[in-house]
């Protein structure tokens, strides 16, 4: 079966070379040499903005290969939503897959907005579902609930936003965090697919959700033991309530025509931040158990880029560079593919891939790097394992 | 005293949206000598998309999406309308009962970062609390102003400062607030809308514009109350009409237009002449109507015969009155 690539629209800002993080498009940073911030020319504004940036990522993803693209959601960042609308009309086959945390819209509103999205751009939005890393963050938002009752809220807003949307008399439900009485969606909306659902939480209480509602359990790239573990975990508990679910991995590639090449890259990009190297993912007081799991590397801590190197071609610096989680690819195009290849053999059905700065990087990982995945069967042949 | 109009877009309610919904579907062909290619690849939108642009082109001031539970919701059709028209402002409606304020309000700012400011909210909740329930929203009606008004502060909150907090009874936020690029972008223009003295109180004290439906009694007085008590909060609120409008150069063709599309006797409804029309729209702008929200049963042609013929007539008249 073929492997479900998308890439990844970069919502508060695209770093322009992995060498110097400090140099970005989008009005995140000012503007000055080697910035370039959408929306000023000669420091006057020209009616450009930071969306017409992500229309040139998501018209790259779409030409090079990939279904389409994730789309995050923080504090700091524009809303998917929106960004998904506005782009809707202006791509072709993209696929958005909207960064949600079902807390924060009531599901049948969420079920409209959705079918809408759905009927204008043909059927291509999706959701990957998040469920909040608790602490400051989640109260900045306006949400106090805990993380076992979030997931809880996750899990019954999934019961009505399907229901009102596929069920075949109007739901009534009477939930601990949702009510409805006599929900249906209009004819003409329900009358779209409903978004597939990418899942993400690495907690007990986000396995319970997961399996009665994900079609794709995502997880962030870990050592590849971890993530075989993870993934037999969720097959199994998925398959005891007799569903089927596939697994994802999101992940950050720097892949070069050399080995040599993708870690100089790196170097220059550890060496470049100083000795104010700062973790940009380990967050204060929050309760999300993947979040702990990435931290484990403290990268931070590192005094070499080398020390960060956890295995072939795997290295847990990629959160000083960048926000996000702290481990990527690193290597030539071969050994790029060549690790999705192993991940694929391990069970991965679909990856979000990214890389810096992700415009020119969708191009490169899709005439470079995806033609080199040998795909499902191909690798097991092959006789490509794992290692950790 | 200056006037502006808005074009309310076309819903469920409109034949060509039904149709090209139907087409969308994949219902049979009903063009039975005609090679027909189009394979399900329009839908209604394409149609709403076409009267957003002609309102732009038609020299109106902004278009505004309704919030019908039987058809699109508004933010997004609006979001995709961004990218097709360039000036006309663009007004979502929508409940509060959304959702959380924090997450609409940074949809609101992501739209006025990506559209140079033209972003505006009305806010109404559907009156009928079963229809309510039924969008899982099960605020009573005694609880509705208060939560409208929660949602307004929360969401000007984070909006228009850094570090925001509030506890409500139905919105809180700990140390929220935009930042970054985030910060700073105007709060979206309010719209809000009735005719009880409640409705009229409440926008006095929070809304930029109150708009009011064409057939609502002793239309003046209820402009002029909803005034003072804006002044009394030493505040100014634009005034507003909602109504319908069929013209034709005939006015005869227009009643007979207006007829068929069942709504002759409609208390909202504008129709006649051009000249019967303009004149209409300069008398309610005489009771105080600022701003005119307009909408017709057949929206393409009417926008266009708004705009060229009826508007240019209108501007000429309130010129004369003003000289
Ligand atoms: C692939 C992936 C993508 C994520 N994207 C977001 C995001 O866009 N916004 C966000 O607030 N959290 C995001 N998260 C974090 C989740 O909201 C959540 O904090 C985490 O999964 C906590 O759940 P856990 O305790 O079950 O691990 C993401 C997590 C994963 C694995």
């Amino acid at each position: 079966m073929a492997i479900d690539f998308f890439w990844r629209l970069p919502t508060h800002g695209d770093i322009t070379t992995v060498r110097d993080p400090h140099s970005t498009r989008g009005d995140w940073s000012p503007l000055r040499d080697g910035n370039q911030a959408p929306g000023l020319l000669h420091g006057e504004p020209d009616g450009t903005s930071y969306v017409d940036h992500l229309a040139q990522i998501a018209k790259a993803a779409e030409i090079s290969g990939f279904q389409g693209g994730l789309i995050p959601s923080f504090p700091m960042t524009d809303d998917p939503w929106v960004i998904a609308a506005h782009l809707a009309r202006e791509t072709k086959t993209f696929r958005f897959m909207l960064a949600f945390q079902p807390g924060f819209v009531n599901p049948v509103e969420a079920a409209r907005l959705s079918a809408t999205l759905q009927r204008v751009s043909g059927n291509r939005m999706l959701f990957n579902i998040i469920t909040g890393g608790g602490g400051p963050a989640q109260l900045w938002w306006g949400d106090s609930f805990a993380h076992d009752d979030r997931y809880g809220r996750t899990t019954e807003f999934l019961d009505i936003f399907k229901g009102v949307w596929k069920g075949s008399a109007p739901l009534s439900y009477d939930g601990r965090f949702y009510k409805v009485e006599n929900g249906l969606l209009p004819p003409s909306l329900a009358a779209t697919d409903l978004p597939e659902i990418y899942f993400s939480g690495s907690s007990d209480a986000a396995l319970a959700s997961a399996s009665k509602h994900a079609d794709f359990y995502l997880s962030w790239l870990e050592p590849f033991d971890q993530v075989a573990e993870k993934f037999a975990r969720v097959k199994e508990r998925t398959a005891a309530l007799g569903r089927r679910i596939k697994c994802a991995i999101r992940v950050d590639i720097i892949a070069r025509p050399t080995e040599e090449e993708a870690w100089a890259d790196v170097k220059a990009g550890f060496e470049s931040l100083g000795p104010e190297r700062r973790d940009a993912f380990r967050q204060s007081g929050g309760d999300s158990v993947g979040v702990s799991r990435q931290a484990g590397y403290r990268p931070a801590d590192a005094r070499r880029y080398e020390d960060l190197i956890i295995a072939p071609n795997l290295w847990a610096g990629f959160s000083l560079l960048r926000g996000g989680p702290a481990i990527g690819i690193v290597g030539s195009y071969e050994q790029a593919a060549q690790k999705l290849d192993e991940l694929i053999a391990l069970g991965a059905d679909g990856f979000i891939l990214a890389g810096t700065p992700h415009l020119e990087e969708a191009y490169r990982i899709g005439e470079e790097v995806l033609p080199l995945v040998r795909g499902r069967g191909q690798a097991e042949r092959a006789g490509l394992r794992a290692v950790g | 005293m200056s006037v502006s109009f808005y074009w309310r877009l076309p819903g469920p309610d409109d034949v060509r949206n039904r149709a090209f919904d139907a087409l969308a579907g994949g219902s049979p062909a009903r063009l039975p000598a005609v090679h027909d290619i189009r394979n399900g690849r329009y839908g209604s939108f394409d149609h709403v998309a076409q009267v957003a642009r002609a309102a732009e082109l038609a020299a109106f001031d902004g278009i505004i999406a309704a919030d019908d539970p039987g058809g699109d919701a508004s933010l997004i059709t609006l979001g995709a309308l961004a990218r097709e028209v360039r000036r006309v402002r663009l007004i979502a409606t929508f409940s509060p009962g959304i959702g959380s304020a924090v997450y609409a309000a940074k949809k609101a700012v992501s739209f006025q970062r990506y559209t140079g400011n033209r972003f505006g909210w009305a806010l109404q909740s559907a009156p009928d609390a079963a229809r309510r329930r039924s969008l899982g929203d099960f605020v009573t009606d005694a609880d509705l102003a208060t939560r409208l008004e929660e949602f307004l502060v929360v969401a000007r909150g984070v909006v228009e400062s850094e570090r925001f907090s509030y506890d409500g009874r139905f919105f809180g936020v700990l140390d929220g607030g935009f930042q970054g690029p985030l910060s700073g972008r105007p709060f979206p223009e309010l719209t809000l809308s009735g005719d009880s003295d409640a409705a009229l109180a409440q926008s006095a004290r929070l809304a930029d514009v109150h708009a009011f439906n064409l057939g609502t009694t002793d239309l003046a007085a209820r402009i002029g109350a909803l005034h003072a008590q804006a002044r009394s909060h030493g505040r100014t609120v634009e005034v507003a009409l909602r109504a319908r409008i069929v013209s034709h150069p005939d006015g005869q063709r227009a009643r007979l237009e207006a007829a068929r599309a069942g709504i002759a006797d409609a208390p909202d409804l504008i129709t006649g002449s051009y000249d019967e029309v303009a004149a209409r729209i300069e008398a309610l702008h005489g009771l105080g109507v600022q701003r005119f929200e307009l909408s017709a049963p057949r929206s393409l042609d009417e926008v266009y015969r708004t705009g060229e013929h009826v508007l240019p007539r209108v501007r000429r008249l309130i010129g004369k009155e003003a000289a």
